[in-house]
This record gives structure tokens, C-alpha cells and sequence, in this order.
């Protein structure tokens, strides 16, 4: 809500600078988004009064202009046609300043001395209008300068008000408040009807067929109107309001509802069919123009206002093209009421219209504000398009009562914390004209003003309290409870220790968001049977490539390596922790935790000692294998099938025999995908399987006395057999055997290997003839695979 | 034999040594088993006995004199070429060493780590919600019905019928109250879903919700528990103020402001000239939301909050646009 300060201070009494005073509604939850200062761009306007005026000798359209400045006089040229002897106008004299630092001086004009000029809104930067001279209020003092005047300068405060505020979206609303907050006094406009002879009953009946969905509607007439212009005053405050001005008779519907909250509408009477005004919930389907030219399909169930005939508007949302207001409307029919904002909303929602109408009425307007409201703009219509008022109203309304809320005093103050007196709470609540109905020992029983819609029950005066009393005057405490010990999950545990294991590795972790598109599912060029096919489609997505929740989280990952790529930044090392969504036919999907490792390029550029190598399987590998050994988990690597990778330097994971993820080298074609022209080599885990059989708990073997030994065996090893096969048949010929290094790797013709086998015995100090039996059923067992020979 | 013919050549053979030279090829010709002493005590037999003791004395004095003399020659030449072995050694130190290769958790993990912290050792207990959830727990059962104007504050994503992209992490509070019974303290971090892209705002972003529930929680209580993360967070020093504020499942409702660490309280753009950050949502649980969850609101009353975890990051680290966290740029990440 967009309010002038000047316009606030109309309706209450003691208002602060503005500054002070948007702090104090910030601290009451009215929170101050900006406090927009509006001042001239113009210096030296005098405010003078038309004397008399002539017609120019030499060119009858232009005239000679007698003015009064107060103590003296000024003889001024003027072409404007609307020059009428004895009002105000703002005159640039002689060394006065325009927007945009036009000077202004004395000068003749075809013979004729011109000693200043009458200026347009527009000259003077007001306003777009350039029809004529700027007639001022009649109130407005001859002599003093236009900038001095108070409505040339002023403030603009915009709040932004708690959506369960309706009663806040006017600037008797806000009135309410900043009176609450100072113990100032709220003055409505005073103004006194003078209604015609004729009766408007003669004119138009009313008929509300449903008085839940429309509780008062009133209506007032008045004819012979003349529209026009509105005067400056208005105008302006509708555009500090951030509403555009339209005539005199729609511009006087958007002033009163921003001054006092009530939306109005005007028909155009003699556009109506039947002489009859009809609320009614509509019951069959149609399309509707509304008066911005666009058709609305009309449901059943949605509120209307119907003429004799048919539709003339969507209550409370917005009017007909059928009846609206145009400069040659005569007669006007004005509509005051409130509707029920259940039926507001469902319909504005559905039509996605907002306005300024709906926004009210579907938060709840003041339902005794109502006929208030109606004689209030049935006055500004006439003072600004003439004509005669209708005698009389036709109303048709519903007994609204007052709500009432109990509250206990003990309560309240057990809630909040706080000692407060009944008195104290009392004068508090009266402060925003919450009275207290009845008493009792314990509480009182409170009258909730008609505006309020957001007070229902206890709470809703606790927090009303809370706030006009102020939140930094509730004490802090802290509440006492027993004690309990705070445990970690398994999954907090592991995730902790994975994200510390790979940052200490070099990796860095990366987050994401949850999206990817249908291309990326491409681009991995997934079988159509792969579950990471099974993507949630978002219906609204921020994006085309962000339209599905992500089932995996490698593409995520390859976009990070692409975007620093591009960045010059070569070598790179990611993990990502994260949810992700299987789509299983279920209402909700299947929410796990995936965990994504990837490096590409090597471990730094450039070291001046040593040349370093590129990233190739054997590092993935060990980071992940490092990693399952953190687990302490049985796990098992298999050739693969995934698509997305080079079978030869890939795998698929495996534990307890079930798949539970991959590593290895991505397929050239995913990367280009993903404009990657590096080698990357990643692997994916299901983290939640790892935490289901990861060991967190374990006691740790004690250290041998006794020292160890080691012998080294080479191995002619044929390119068919797997050294990991060799690695193992190894450290199951005998327990004293700890630990099997393979140290060498090289081709001379056949392929040889070379380890070191590590023994060591928790009894005693092995003899060299001890492990001599060792060495030679190492080197038997070994020999007897076919392509495995010693190297002698 | 003439002792003083001997003490001259000693003397000279000795002196011949420069300090910091070999002395051995000296010392075994003076010292060795061969050498000049050694020959010249085989000779003293042959002396007459009242020469032989005489002389003996003196030789032997001059022998312990030369072997002291030889000892230090010796100290002073190995002293000479540990030195020389050690300017060998010589590096240039200025050459860069080598950084060990450590990666680094995402600053939202950090921040994440940090309020966990905070809050477990107030007795919190951490607990995880669906993101993709039913439009239930996300809304009605927060007291968010159907076309409530609240629901326009929050841009949701839709999935299906009833089904969104969470928008916050307040269902949480819905699925712990519903699965069981007061007292309830726990804190529920994780990522939320807005349809909203722009220099402050990201279609997914991180919130921590907070809930605390038992007989006679009172607001009071709220305050002081915020206040006390608060100083943890961001210093002892730091100034916090709540204002009222409006959120359809809290009532009172409050925002917890803190002075802004960049003006300090002076205005600047950061803070939009208030002086102040806005850092939490926060308020009593609903009377409204504890009778959906099938709790007394006459026997049993809670707060709850919920905070943004990018937007503490960002005013703890000076981050300017949120878009920055979900780059992924390996300058921005390196830098936590």
C-alpha cells in the first residue's frame, strides 16, 4: 500500500516526520519497503491571480493577462484556452526555474511585453497534461512560491501490509494504526449530502438473490453529470497511490477506495437493461468482456452482477464493457457493497485477475463502512461532475454481526511471557477500538470492530496485544526443560564423514539444483527401461531445462565441470551429497540420497620438480575404493553396462551382490553433450544403501609386538589374467600374510608384476625358514594358473 | 739425541698443518705405530739410564702436547667439511612449495553444519522431511487453505494434483507432530522450491525450521532462544530486534532482525537503509495448526521459525547474488 504523507495527515491528527514513522510501523509489523520522497523540479513559481485579460493585438488566439501576485502585478502572454478571471495559477517569472533547468525571462512577444508565463502541469513536470494552464485550489494563497505550497512536496511510504490485513489497504487503514501508535485522533472527511428531489426508486430496483454471497450492497444514483477532467488534488493522489486517472466519475471510485478501503463501481444507468440491478451466483458457462477488453469465461458459481438482460460485472472484481462509465454516461449508478470473499477469491484466482478491487474485497472489506462509503464518493461526484444526487438508497443487506472473542488474562500473559495488568491490556486493545463488551474475574469478553476479519479467537488478541504493546517489551527467557542427549543418525554421521573424507581428498563439493531436463536424460543415452528415466515432470517449470526433478546426479555435476571449463579452470574436482526423486507410481516419489564423484584434468598444472599425469581410472578407483573402506563394507567391482561410459575403463560397484553403483570413463559423445572436450572420469554411489551397511562402530585390532618382513616375487602375468584375481589368491595362502602391494608394472614382450607381500605374526618373530614355506606355496600356487610364470 | 732438535722439527711438522686441513698424514707420521714418536721411544734404550728417564720425561710431555695439538686440528677439519657437505645442501629457498591438494565443503554445507551445531546443543534434535510433498503438509494443515492470499506468497511449483515442490520446510513440523507427542524439540534442515530467478532468488534454495513444543512454552521463550542462535551466529555483540510480522501457521508472528554487520546500523544498500537484516521468521504455533495435528491448544503451546541458510551465508561472507551459490565456480567455492 502506497500512502502520501500528506493525505495521512488529513485523517489523523499527530503524525511523526516520516522517518520516525516508518520506523513505528515496522516495529508494529506494517513493514516500511521505501519512503519515497516527490519534490518540484521546478524553483521561483509564483501563485498569482487572474485580474483580467484581453485579447493580443496582433493574434486574437493569443492574450494579454493581467495578473495579481499579491502585493503587486504582472502582465503575462498567454495562448491557453482555459483563462477564467479570478482563479490561481502558478506563473514562471522572471529568473524561475523549470524541469529540466529551463530559465525563464522576460520577453516580448510579438510587441508585447511578457514578464513571465503560466504554466501547464506538464511545463511545471506535475503531471503528462498539456490542455491547458494549471488551475490551482481555490485555497491555494496568491503570492507565496508553488513549491512552498504542502501537496507540491511530499512523502510516500510504502507498506507493506500482512496479506490478513485487508482493513490496511486504504489510507484511513493505515490512519488507524499511526493514531493507535500516538494517541492521535482519527478525522473523517466531513461533507453533507444534498440529494435531489427525485427518488431513486423510480429509477432502479435491487434484488440480491444470495445474502451469504453478497451480506450489503447499496446503491445511489446521480444524473446529469458531466464528465470531465478531475482536478489536480485528486489526480495526484491517485498517481502517488500508483493509479492512473481516468474521468472525474472512476477516479472518484478509486479515491474513496483508497481513502477508506471500500471498493465502488459505477455503471453507466442508461446503459443498463430492465432498470434493474440483480446479484446472483451464476449458473451456467459463458464468456464475459470485462471493461480492459478481454473476454473472462464465466463458471457456475461465480458472483455476478446482472442487469435486466444479463452480466454487467464480476462482483468485486471487475466491471462490464457492457455498462462502464464513458465521457457521454449522463446518468450513474453506483455500486457499494460487500461480498462474501470466499466467492472473490475462487474467482479472481481462477481468471488470474488481480485488482485493486479484488485485492480488497477478497481479504474483506468493512461491512459497515459500506453506506459510508457510497454517500462519501455520491458527494466527490458531484463536486466534480455537477448534476443532481437521487433522493434515497436502495440497499439490500443482511444483519452482520460483531464478533466477539474471549480472553483470559492469565492466559495471555502465560503465553507471551509477560506480567501485564488488566488495565494495561485493556487500554491497549481500545487503542486499535477493540472494547471490552463484558468482564469477568479472569478475562474479558471483547467486541471486534467490523474491519478486522483477521480476529477470530484468543490467539489472534494475544498477538494484537503483543503488538500494540510492543515485542521489545516482551522479556527474553529461556525455557527450562529436562535434559536429554541429542544423538546423531547413522546417516548425519556418515554423511559427515564422506563429505570430510573427499574434501580432505581434493574434492570440492558442489550443490546443484534439483532439476535437470529431458535433454540430459538423452545425453546419457539411458535405455528405456532405466528407473533414472522414472523423472517427476514439474507442470510450472522455471526452465526447459530445468523441467524434471533430477533422478541422478551426474548431469548436474558434468554442467559444474562445463561451467568451469569454460572458465579456464582445467582440473577439476567435484562431489555432490544430494536428494534425488525416482517416479514409481506412488503420490509422492521415491526421495534418496545419491552421492556423485568426478575428476577431470590432473592434480595441478604445472609443480617445478616433477611433471604431473593426467587423471585416469586408477585415481576414481582409489578414491572410491578408499571411501568403501571407510564404510567398511563388502564390496565388489564388475564390469559394467551403463551406457555413458567406455566399458574398458569403467564399473559397476557392487555389495552384498546388488548394484549400487558405477565408476570409470565417460563415453566422448556424453561429454560433448555437455561441451566438454576433457577426459572426466566419475562414479555414482546410492548413498542410502551405503549407510544401511556401513559399520560405524568397531574396535580396533591391536599393534603387532613383533616386527614385520616382506619378500618381492615378479610374475610374467598374461594381459587376460587380472592381477586383482593374483592379489588375492595371494593373501589367502596364509594369515601371516597383512598386506599385498603391487610395486611394478611393465612390458617387455609379456606383461610382469611385481609385489611386495608383507608378513608379520601377532605371536612371535617370524623366522626367515617360516616364511620361506610361505614364499614357495605363494610361488606354487601361483605358477599354476595358466599364464602366470615366475620371473627368474 | 738432541730433545730440543726434535721439539723444532714437531714443531715445524705441525705448524705445517693450516687449520681446517687433513691432519692425518701428519698425525701418522708423528703418532702412527711407525712414526717419529714411536721410533724415537725405541730408541730411548739405547740411551744411557740417567739420560733415558730425563729424556723419556720430556718425550712424552711432547708427545701428549702434539696429540692435544693434533686432536683440535682434527675437530677443526671435520668441523670444515661438515660445513663444506652442508653448503652443497644449499637450496633456493624461494622456490614454491608444494600446497597439499584439500577440496572444500560447500559454504551452504558450512552454514548448514553451523546452525545444526547451535541448535543440537540447545537439545534440538535434527530431523529430515520429503521435498516433494503433498499440498497437505505444505499448506493446509499449516493453515493455508485453498485460495488463502498467503498462497500467494510463495511461487509454488506444482508436480500433480495435490502434490508441490515443497516451498518451505514447515511441513516438517506437521510430519514430527503427527508421528508423536509433546515434548518436541527439533530442528528440520533442507533444500525448498520456489519458481522465482533472480539476483535474490533461486527456484531451489536451503531453510532450517525450528519447532519447539511442550506445556507452557511461552513467546518469551522464543525470543530468548532466538536471541541466544543469534549471538552464537553472528557474535556476542550482535543487536537483534523482532518485529511483528504474518505467517497464516504461526500467531503472535515475528521477524528477528539483526544490525546490519555491513553499516552497522548506519544504512547502506545491503540493508536498504533500515540499518537492519532481516534474518528469521519465527512465532507461537497456531492454535489452529496444533488442533490439525490432534493437539490441545489449551493443554500444550510451541514456537516454531524457519531462516534461510543462503541468506545468513550471504551476510556472513559478504555474497551479493544468491545465483553465486549454484554456479559451482571453483573461484567462488575455493574461497570458504
Amino acid at each position: 500500500m502506497r500512502v502520501p504523507y500528506e493525505w495521512l495527515k488529513e485523517l489523523v491528527r499527530e503524525v511523526p516526520d516520516p522517518e520516525t514513522l516508518a520506523e513505528f510501523l515496522t516495529l508494529r509489523g506494517l513493514e516500511v519497503e521505501s519512503i519515497e520522497k516527490i519534490s518540484p523540479q521546478f524553483k521561483g513559481i509564483l501563485v498569482c491571480q487572474i485580474v483580467k485579460f484581453s485579447d493580443h493585438p496582433r493574434r486574437s488566439d493569443l492574450k494579454i493577462v493581467e495578473l495579481s501576485t499579491g502585493g503587486g502585478s504582472l502582465q503575462v502572454v498567454c495562448g491557453a484556452r482555459n483563462l477564467s478571471i479570478g482563479v490561481k495559477v502558478p506563473v514562471a517569472i522572471s529568473g524561475s526555474i523549470l524541469p529540466g533547468n529551463r530559465k525563464i525571462e522576460k520577453k516580448e512577444i510579438l510587441g508585447i511585453t511578457s514578464e513571465g508565463m503560466i504554466c501547464s502541469e506538464k511545463e511545471l513536470g506535475l503531471s503528462d497534461d498539456e490542455s491547458g494552464i494549471f488551475i490551482l485550489p481555490h485555497e491555494t494563497k496568491v503570492g507565496t512560491y508553488l513549491e512552498d505550497v504542502f501537496w507540491v512536496s511530499d512523502t510516500v511510504l510504502d507498506i507493506n501490509c500482512p496479506p490478513n490485513r485487508g482493513d490496511l489497504l486504504s489510507v484511513l487503514g493505515i490512519a488507524r494504526e499511526v493514531a493507535s501508535i500516538t494517541g492521535g485522533r482519527i478525522v473523517l472527511p466531513s461533507f453533507e449530502l444534498e440529494e435531489g428531489e427525485e427518488d431513486i426508486g423510480n429509477y432502479i430496483r435491487l434484488e440480491v438473490h444470495d445474502k451469504d454471497a453478497c451480506p450489503k450492497y447499496v446503491l445511489r444514483m446521480i444524473k446529469d453529470v458531466k464528465i470531465g477532467k478531475t482536478p489536480f488534488w485528486m489526480r495526484s493522489r491517485l498517481a502517488k497511490c500508483g493509479m492512473r486517472p481516468i474521468n472525474s466519475i472512476v477516479d472518484v471510485t478509486n479515491y474513496v477506495m483508497l481513502e477508506i478501503g471500500q471498493p465502488l463501481h459505477a455503471f453507466d444507468y442508461e446503459l443498463l437493461r430492465g432498470r434493474e440491478i440483480k446479484v446472483q451466483i451464476s449458473r451456467e458457462t459463458f464468456d464475459f468482456r470485462t471493461l480492459d477488453g478481454q473476454y473472462r469465461r464465466v463458471e457456475p458459481g461465480d458472483l455476478l452482477i446482472c442487469d435486466g438482460t444479463g452480466a454487467i460485472a464480476l462482483a468485486g472484481i471487475m466491471g462490464g464493457e457492457n455498462s462502464e462509465i464513458t465521457e457521454r454516461t449522463r446518468i450513474v449508478a453506483l455500486e457499494s457493497a460487500f461480498f462474501n470473499p470466499a466467492y472473490i477469491r475462487r474467482t479472481a484466482r481462477r481468471l488470474n485477475i488481480k485488482s485493486e478491487a479484488s485485492l480488497r474485497f477478497e481479504k474483506g472489506v468493512d461491512v459497515e463502512g459500506v453506506d459510508y462509503a457510497s454517500k462519501r464518493a455520491i458527494y466527490l461526484m458531484r463536486l466534480l461532475s455537477g448534476g443532481e444526487i437521487l433522493k434515497g438508497v436502495v440497499e439490500c443487506k443482511k444483519e452482520v454481526k460483531r464478533k466477539s472473542v474471549y480472553v483470559n488474562i492469565e492466559r495471555l500473559n502465560r503465553v507471551l511471557g509477560t506480567k501485564m495488568e488488566r488495565e494495561e491490556i485493556r487500554e491497549a486493545l481500545s487503542s486499535i477500538q477493540i472494547k471490552v463488551e463484558k468482564e469477568d474475574e479472569s478475562g474479558f469478553t471483547l467486541e471486534i470492530p467490523s474491519f478486522r476479519h483477521d480476529i477470530n479467537e484468543y490467539m489472534d488478541i494475544v498477538e494484537e496485544v503483543a503488538r500494540i504493546k510492543g515485542y521489545e517489551n516482551i522479556p527474553e527467557t529461556l525455557p527450562v526443560v529436562e535434559l536429554r542427549s541429542i544423538r546423531s543418525s547413522k546417516n548425519e554421521i556418515l554423511e559427515r564423514m564422506t563429505r570430510e573424507y573427499l574434501s580432505a581428498s581434493g574434492f570440492y563439493e558442489v550443490i546443484n539444483f534439483s532439476f535437470f531436463g529431458e535433454k540430459d536424460l538423452s545425453f546419457f543415452l539411458l535405455s528405456p527401461d532405466d528407473e533414472r528415466l522414472r523423472a517427476l515432470r514439474i507442470l510450472n517449470p522455471i526452465s526447459k531445462e530445468f523441467s524434471h526433478m533430477r533422478t541422478f546426479l551426474s548431469p548436474g555435476i558434468l554442467r559444474s565441470i562445463s561451467y568451469n571449463l569454460k572458465r579456464g579452470e582445467r582440473n577439476l574436482r567435484f562431489f555432490e551429497l544430494s536428494h534425488v526423486f525416482i517416479d514409481e507410481g506412488s503420490l509422492l516419489p521415491r526421495q534418496r540420497k545419491s552421492l556423485a564423484i568426478a575428476l577431470t584434468g590432473k592434480e595441478r598444472d604445472l609443480f617445478w620438480r616433477e611433471k604431473l599425469m593426467d587423471y585416469d581410472f586408477f585415481d576414481i578407483k582409489g578414491v572410491i575404493e578408499g571411501l568403501l573402506k571407510r564404510y567398511r563394507v563388502e564390496y565388489f567391482f564388475e564390469s559394467t553396462k551403463e551406457p555413458f561410459l567406455i566399458e574398458q575403463e569403467s564399473c559397476d560397484i557392487l555389495l552384498n551382490g546388488k548394484k549400487i553403483g558405477w565408476f570409470g570413463r565417460l563415453k566422448e559423445e556424453v561429454l560433448k553433450a555437455y561441451e566438454i572436450e576433457q577426459k572426466v572420469y566419475m562414479g555414482e554411489l546410492d548413498f542410502e544403501i551405503l549407510v544401511e551397511n556401513a559399520v560405524t562402530h568397531w574396535k580396533i585390532r591391536p599393534i603387532s609386538k613383533y616386527p614385520y618382513a616382506f619378500r618381492d616375487f615378479s610374475f610374467y602375468v598374461d594381459d587376460g589374467i587380472p592381477v586383482g584375481s593374483l592379489i588375492s589368491k595371494i593373501k589367502a595362502v596364509s594369515d601371516l600374510i597383512t598386506d599385498v602391494v603391487v610395486f611394478d608394472v611393465f612390458r617387455r614382450e609379456k606383461r610382469s608384476v611385481t609385489f611386495r607381500v608383507f608378513f608379520q605374526s601377532y605371536e612371535a618373530t617370524l623366522k626367515d625358514e617360516e616364511i620361506d614355506v610361505i614364499q614357495d606355496r605363494i610361488i606354487k600356487e601361483l605358477n599354476e594358473i595358466e599364464g602366470v610364470a615366475l620371473r627368474t | 739425541m738432541d730433545v730440543e732438535e726434535i721439539v723444532a722439527y714437531v714443531e715445524k711438522e705441525l705448524s705445517g698443518i693450516k687449520e681446517g686441513d687433513d691432519p692425518n698424514p701428519v698425525k701418522v707420521r708423528l703418532l702412527g705405530r711407525k712414526g717419529l714418536f714411536s721410533r724415537l721411544f725405541d730408541n730411548l734404550k739405547d740411551l744411557p739410564p740417567e739420560k733415558r728417564k730425563e729424556i723419556g720425561r720430556r718425550l712424552n710431555l711432547l708427545k701428549a702436547e702434539t696429540e692435544k695439538r693434533i686432536d683440535r686440528l682434527q675437530l677443526l677439519f671435520e668441523e670444515e667439511k661438515r660445513k663444506k657437505e652442508e653448503e652443497s645442501l644449499k637450496i633456493d629457498k624461494t622456490l614454491p612449495g608444494k600446497v597439499p591438494i584439500v577440496g572444500k565443503k560447500h559454504p551452504i554445507t558450512t552454514t548448514f553444519e553451523e546452525i545444526i551445531r547451535i541448535f543440537t546443543s540447545l537439545g534440538f534434535e535434527v530431523t529430515e522431511g520429503p521435498e516433494i510433498e503433498l499440498d497437505y503438509y505444505n499448506f493446509e494443515a499449516l493453515n493455508i487453505p485453498k485460495d488463502h492470499p498467503a498462497r500467494d506468497m510463495q511461487d509454488t511449483f506444482y508436480v500433480k494434483d495435490g502434490v508441490v515442490l515443497r516451498t518451505h520446510t514447515s511441513p516438517v513440523q506437521i510430519r514430527v507432530m503427527e508421528s508423536r507427542k509433546p515434548p518436541i524439540r527439533i530442528i528440520a534442515p533442507g533444500a525448498v522450491y520456489r519458481c522465482d530467478l533472480d539476483i535474490s532468488h533461486t527456484p531451489m534454495f536451503h531453510q532450517v525450521e525450528g519447532l519447539m513444543v511442550d506445556r507452557n512454552v511461552r513467546f518469551s521463550d522464543l525470543k530468548g532462544v532466538l536471541t541466544l542462535f543469534a549471538r552464537e551466529m553472528f557474535g556476542d555483540e550482535v543487536d537483534v530486534r523482532f518485529r511483528p510480522s504474518y505467517f497464516p501457521f504461526t500467531e503472535p508472528s515475528a521477524e528477528m532482525d539483526i544490525r546490519c554487520v555491513i553499516c552497522e546500523g548506519k544504512g547502506c544498500r545491503v540493508c536498504k537503509e533500515t540499518g537492519w537484516l532481516e534474518i528469521l521468521g519465527a512465532g507461537m504455533v497456531h492454535p489452529q495448526v496444533l488442533r490439525n495435528v490432534r493437539y490441545d491448544p489449551e493443554e500444550v503451546s510451541g514456537f516454531a521459525f524457519g531462516m534461510g541458510v543462503e541468506r545468513i551465508a550471504m551476510i556472513k561472507f559478504g555474497i551479493d547474488d544468491i545465483r553465486q551459490f549454484y554456479y559451482n565456480d571453483i573461484r567462488f567455492l575455493s574461497q570458504f
